[in-house]
């Protein structure tokens, strides 16, 4: 699998099972959002990663060929990244936040932690993090900051200019069974 | 020719729009999504998916690359916070 289209899908996948993620454990797509992001995760993987992006489709779409760090860069930020998550949540567990205390938890998690500052600090395929890097990523930083603000704007305007929504419809029968089987478990369990 | 800081800022700005029109789709649900800021967003996003399909493949794939990188020291910020929460936690520390 050379071009990276399915990586392109696998994003946008990942992107909408983070947003089904947020939206509470009543509706059926919050409930699928775990098993989405895996399919997505799988997908931006599958991209064979030794062919270079400007040999694929992207190349004609941009109409300017080169060469590029991009995939590796990818590969190296999923690794470290998926090292940090294990890390946090393994720590998180461990130091008594969502359960017990537990040293061997603990201290896997913080092995794993460490190994990911390692990875992405020393052994980045670019080499050490330089001003350049810095003054080039300022840019798309910023543009990713007025974009925020202006998703604001775009939600004030539209708020402005829309009647205010009826009510949200009510929980459908599904939904309502799982809202119920969630409150049993919290509330009806140990007669609190 | 775009000036490259102004490309990188157009391919910021264009990851952030399309992230948000995702993530109105993917959250929709009929007679409580606004359709007025679903229409202004696929309109911002078509705006600035056009305007980055115009930048040289090059500076786009950099500005991108240099991203990732960046985003490589929030691996030693968590690890600072990680830090506070576990010294916090410690039996017998408060």
């Amino acid at each position: 699998m050379s071009t990276p289209l399915p990586a392109i899908i696998g994003g946008a996948i990942c992107v909408a099972s983070l947003s089904w993620n947020r939206m509470g454990p009543a509706y059926l797509r919050r409930r699928i959002a775990p098993s989405t992001f895996i399919i997505g995760l799988i997908l931006i993987l599958s991209w064979d990663f030794d062919s270079k992006i400007t040999d694929d489709f992207l190349c004609s779409f941009y109409d300017s060929c080169g060469t590029s760090d991009l995939s590796s860069v990818l590969r190296y930020t999923a690794i470290w990244l998926a090292l940090l998550v294990s890390g946090v949540a393994l720590a998180l567990n461990g130091a008594g936040s969502y359960g017990d205390y537990s040293i061997p938890s603990l201290s896997v998690g913080w092995i794993m932690i460490l190994a990911s500052v390692i990875l992405s600090l020393v052994f980045h395929p670019s080499g050490l993090l330089t001003v350049d890097t810095l003054i080039k990523s300022l840019p798309v930083i910023v543009g990713i900051m007025i974009g925020l603000l202006s998703i604001i704007g775009l939600t004030a305007l539209s708020e402005n200019f829309e009647p205010p929504l009826p009510p949200a419809p009510g929980l459908d029968d599904d939904e309502r069974d799982a809202m119920l089987s969630i409150l049993a478990k919290h509330l009806g369990g140990g007669g609190e | 020719m775009t000036p490259a800081p102004l490309s990188g800022f157009i391919v910021g700005y264009s990851i952030i729009a399309l992230a948000f029109s995702i993530h109105l789709f993917a959250t929709y649900r009929s007679g409580s999504s606004s359709k007025i800021l679903i229409f202004t967003s696929l309109l911002n996003t078509a705006l600035s998916i056009w305007l980055s399909s115009r930048l040289s493949n090059d500076i786009v794939q950099g500005s991108i690359s240099a991203t990732f990188s960046m985003l490589s020291l929030s691996s030693l910020l968590a690890s600072f916070v990680m830090l506070k929460i576990t010294m916090n936690r410690v039996p017998g520390s408060s």
